[in-house]
């Protein structure tokens, strides 16, 4: 179990492996990815318990929102499931790195994802699975906001708590932008903590790169499925990436330029 | 055929504690009910979320049940598709899906519970197998390899009751069964519900001294290719589906046939465009895949004046089939 300073710390160079990453693939999705630095390493430093001798008995973790692959990536090469060597490899043509996680290339994933909306499902069925085989091990489903507009979401949050999956949590990147532009431009979301109280989860809401609150929301014991409406920015610690639209992800030739400039603000070289 | 899976199902729990069973709130339609009154903890209601209940299984599957998912095919199959797509086909769960009331049998539900292009989608997508039983053999045929196969499964079934046909069994492989002639003039070659419509077509037809065997497919996807040899011995192979004329078997063979170089006459029975409201009988006529009105095609596609066994005066030409 890392202390807070030390998942800071750990955060800060997930941050520098995530943009050397994007400069190697000048392809991919910085804002989503940068706005959930934070959530993974407190999950994957602190929270989820996956040293089981067997895969079934480990806690579960589902990246809904899988164009953040890149920030999925650094952590699981972090915590040393991934090797290192492949911090290159990201969108390359055979690489376990897959443009959106991907499970035939990268089998230590618990699953692959991709398609907005559909791994709460997915969680639910572990959740249940989990429950059913008396196992007491937690799964932990990471959702974009804008994912939330997809009907699949809030089918599966029904059937969460009609099945009382007090052993799965939801985790919201609510960073507030999606590829065309600000949600409440796009297709409000209105009183997100209404909603999933109504649906019948125990609610929190926290500063989604506050590695303090982001432990305490995610240890809490309730007897509902849980929700953690974590309040994040898109692009968060890169200066000029931070809540601009048009970093959701790289598509301008230029990219790298501002990517070497984003990895000296992070205090490194890309070598 | 909703009781026959579901009893075999039932055989299946006795001896297997890892069988889960889900339904999308068509437990009583899909009989899967009657797993529940025995098995309450190994089944699972998703309620009206086709969406939702692919993503379940697949969860469950990953997690070691031998999963089967049941709804109506017309809704599940195509409501879910993306989700049997990402969710089940690309990273290959091995969840069995189930769609019921396929074909015309949800017969006067009308069209929009008519499953027609299942098999077109499925048959498209990587990695899933695909059963359609057309008798109770054929039915723990289907539920079995389903269990076994490490892969995602589709088994097709209809609404209706297995018709009992005396038959002439030639040869049995499981994944297909051939019937009444091993060769000679007429092969249809069907799958499902069709088959008794194809059998009792196949006895009128070689009551016109018309040679004609049934081909029965029930492991549709991947199709065994030495199906080929069997079809190398008719001189006009003759597909016949309750599915849409575009994507079904008749698409499947005329490309097998294409790619063996097996060059016969060929023709599709099979439904065209949307259907509507009827008694299933009826339907079967409308869309001409019904015994009659296969037995009338192919009397058309056959040439030369064949006299009916047994029979005698103006009844006895082959005329007498032109309603």
């Amino acid at each position: 179990m890392r202390n807070e300073s030390e998942l800071e710390k750990l955060s800060h160079e997930a941050r520098i492996k995530l943009i050397k990453m994007l400069i190697s693939s000048n392809s991919g999705h910085p804002g989503g990815s940068l706005s959930i630095i934070e959530i993974l390493i407190v999950l994957y430093f602190s929270v989820l318990n996956i040293n089981q001798r067997s895969i079934k008995e480990n806690d579960k973790f589902l990246l809904s929102k899988g164009h953040a692959a890149p920030a999925l990536y650094t952590v699981l090469m972090l915590k040393g499931i991934v090797p290192n060597n492949y911090l290159k490899e990201l969108r390359k043509l055979g690489s376990p790195l897959q443009g959106h996680p991907d499970e035939r290339f990268l089998p230590q994933l618990d699953f692959s994802s991709g398609s907005l909306g559909q791994n709460l499902s997915v969680g639910v069925g572990y959740a249940l699975a989990q429950k059913k085989l008396n196992l007491n091990t937690l799964t932990y489903v990471l959702l974009g906001d804008g994912e939330l507009q997809e009907g699949q979401i809030w089918e599966a949050a029904n059937s969460a708590a009609h099945y009382n999956l007090d052993n799965l949590t939801v985790i919201i990147d609510y960073n507030k932008l999606q590829l065309d532009g600000p949600i409440q431009d796009v297709m409000s979301l209105n009183d997100l903590n209404d909603k999933w109280k109504s649906f019948g989860f125990y609610v929190m809401e926290i500063d989604g790169h506050d590695i303090k609150q982001i432990k305490q929301a995610l240890e809490i014991d309730s007897n509902k499925p849980k929700c953690v409406i974590a309040h994040t920015i898109k692009g968060k610690g890169i200066s000029f990436m931070e809540d601009v639209i048009e970093w959701h992800s790289l598509h301008d030739p230029n990219s790298k330029i501002y990517l070497e400039k984003a990895l000296n603000e992070l205090g490194s070289v890309n070598i | 055929m909703r009781i026959e899976f579901v009893t075999h199902l039932n055989r299946i729990a006795e001896e297997n504690s890892n069988l889960m069973v889900l339904d999308a709130d068509c437990s009583r339609s899909t009989k899967t009910n009657l797993f529940q009154e025995k098995y309450p903890d190994n089944f699972i209601n998703l309620g009206i979320s086709e969406q939702n209940a692919i993503g379940v299984s697949a969860g469950l599957a990953r997690m070691g049940y031998d999963t089967f998912i049941n709804s109506f095919s017309a809704m599940l199959v195509f409501r879910a598709a993306e989700q049997i797509i990402q969710s089940i086909c690309l990273p290959s769960i091995p969840v069995n899906i189930v769609g019921h009331y396929s074909g015309v049998s949800a017969s006067l539900e009308g069209a929009p519970h008519h499953a027609l292009f299942d098999i077109s989608l499925m048959n498209s997508i990587p990695n899933i197998e695909i059963y359609v039983p057309a008798t109770e053999k054929d039915i723990s045929y289907s539920i079995n390899c389903a269990i076994e196969s490490t892969k995602p499964t589709y088994i097709r079934l209809s609404k209706n009751p297995i018709e009992q046909v005396d038959n002439l069994c030639i040869s049995e492989h499981g994944a297909y069964s051939l019937h009444e002639k091993e060769e000679g003039e007429v092969l249809l070659v069907t799958y499902g519900q069709s088959f008794t419509e194809c059998i009792k077509a196949s006895k009128e037809l070689n009551d016109f001294s018309i040679t004609c065997g049934v081909l029965n497919i029930t492991k549709l996807k991947p199709i065994d290719k030495q199906i080929m040899s069997i079809i190398s011995n008719f001189k006009m192979i003759i597909t016949v589906e309750e599915h849409s004329i575009k994507g079904g078997i008749g698409s499947l063979i005329a490309e097998m046939m294409l790619e063996f170089q097996i060059v016969r006459n060929f023709c599709r029975l099979g439904i065209k465009g949307f259907t509507e409201t009827g008694e299933y009988k009826e339907l079967l006529d409308k869309y001409k895949i019904s015994c009659r009105e296969i037995t009338t095609y192919v009397m058309t596609k056959i040439p030369g004046d064949r006299n009916i066994k047994g029979a005698e005066g103006e009844n006895s030409k082959i005329g007498y089939y032109y309603y």
